[in-house]
């Protein structure tokens, strides 16, 4: 078994279960299952016998086992090749490895990484909105004396 | 008196592809660039397609491989290929046979369904992905 260390001080071991809302400084490995929220400046592992249904804040974001909820990064998101993940994506990079499986919307940039928190924006373009229907405003010039 | 009809092709000049419509493959000569799919009668481009400037089209189809240069910007409905790289920007649905590759600073904005994704640092994404799971769907 992976023993605490610098980079993950805080392990949920493989025959634990955890429901509710984490956060921490450091770094997280989850080994076991998870269900909630995870709120964190620092990085997350998702070990490939784990499974989370989560949304989840964090700083850096590494996938090797089963993920079901929004992912948002200010960072990166690895999804190694073992990686199984569901939900939507936000982070300011992203590493897909040969294998890994990804089903949902994903935003991935610098501006996306700022909006983190916030779902990603539909496709731009894509689906334009229509301008407004009606009459433009007059621009309010006085008429100049003179 | 000789035949008329070419010898055909040896095996090392064949090459198999999948039609993009009905998922069949089939063996083709390396040198086509344009084929009728045997099994569903559809026309299927088999060349690679280079963008290296600004293009705007309803669909780009091949199974061969769609190139977006740096400098290329291509505004599709729909981008059906047998492979992909971004290094410019693309901005459509994309169904990809083969790994999608984008490349650092490019743009990728719309829909993506492919067996695998490669992605460079810098690289903006937009849209929902469909990555690594079995076949893409026949549109």
């Amino acid at each position: 078994m992976a023993e605490p260390n610098a980079e993950f001080p805080t392990i949920i071991g493989p025959d634990a279960t955890f429901k509710g809302e984490l956060s921490f400084e450091k770094g997280l490995r989850l080994q076991g299952k998870f269900e909630g929220r995870i709120n964190t400046p620092g990085r997350l592992h998702i070990a490939k016998e784990a499974r989370m249904q989560a949304d989840v804040e964090a700083g850096a974001i590494i996938v090797e086992g089963e993920v079901k909820g929004n992912l948002s990064a200010s960072d990166r998101v690895e999804l190694k090749n073992t990686a199984r993940y569901e939900g939507d994506l936000s982070a300011s990079k992203l590493v897909v490895d040969e294998g890994a499986s990804l089903v949902g919307h994903v935003s991935i940039g610098p501006d996306a990484a700022k909006g983190s928190g916030r779902p990603p924006q539909s496709p731009v373009g894509i689906n334009r909105p229509m301008p407004p229907v009606g009459n433009p405003q007059p621009q309010n010039n006085p008429p100049k004396n003179g | 008196m000789a035949s008329s009809t070419a010898p055909p092709p040896p095996p090392d000049d064949r090459v198999t592809v999948v039609c993009l419509y009905c998922n069949k493959p089939q063996e083709v000569s390396r040198r086509a660039m344009q084929i009728t799919c045997r099994h569903c009668y559809k026309s299927l481009k088999i060349e690679d397609i280079v963008v290296k400037a600004y293009e705007a089209r309803r669909s780009i189809e091949t199974c061969g491989v769609v190139v977006v240069e740096k400098k290329g910007n291509v505004v599709a409905d729909r981008v059906l290929c047998g492979g992909l790289i971004v290094r410019g920007k693309v901005k459509g649905a994309v169904t990809s046979r083969g790994t999608v590759l984008v490349g650092p600073d490019a743009d990728l904005i719309g829909d993506v369904t492919a067996p695998s994704l490669a992605v460079g640092a810098g690289a903006v994404l937009n849209g929902f992905y469909r990555v690594g799971e079995s076949d893409p769907e026949t549109p």
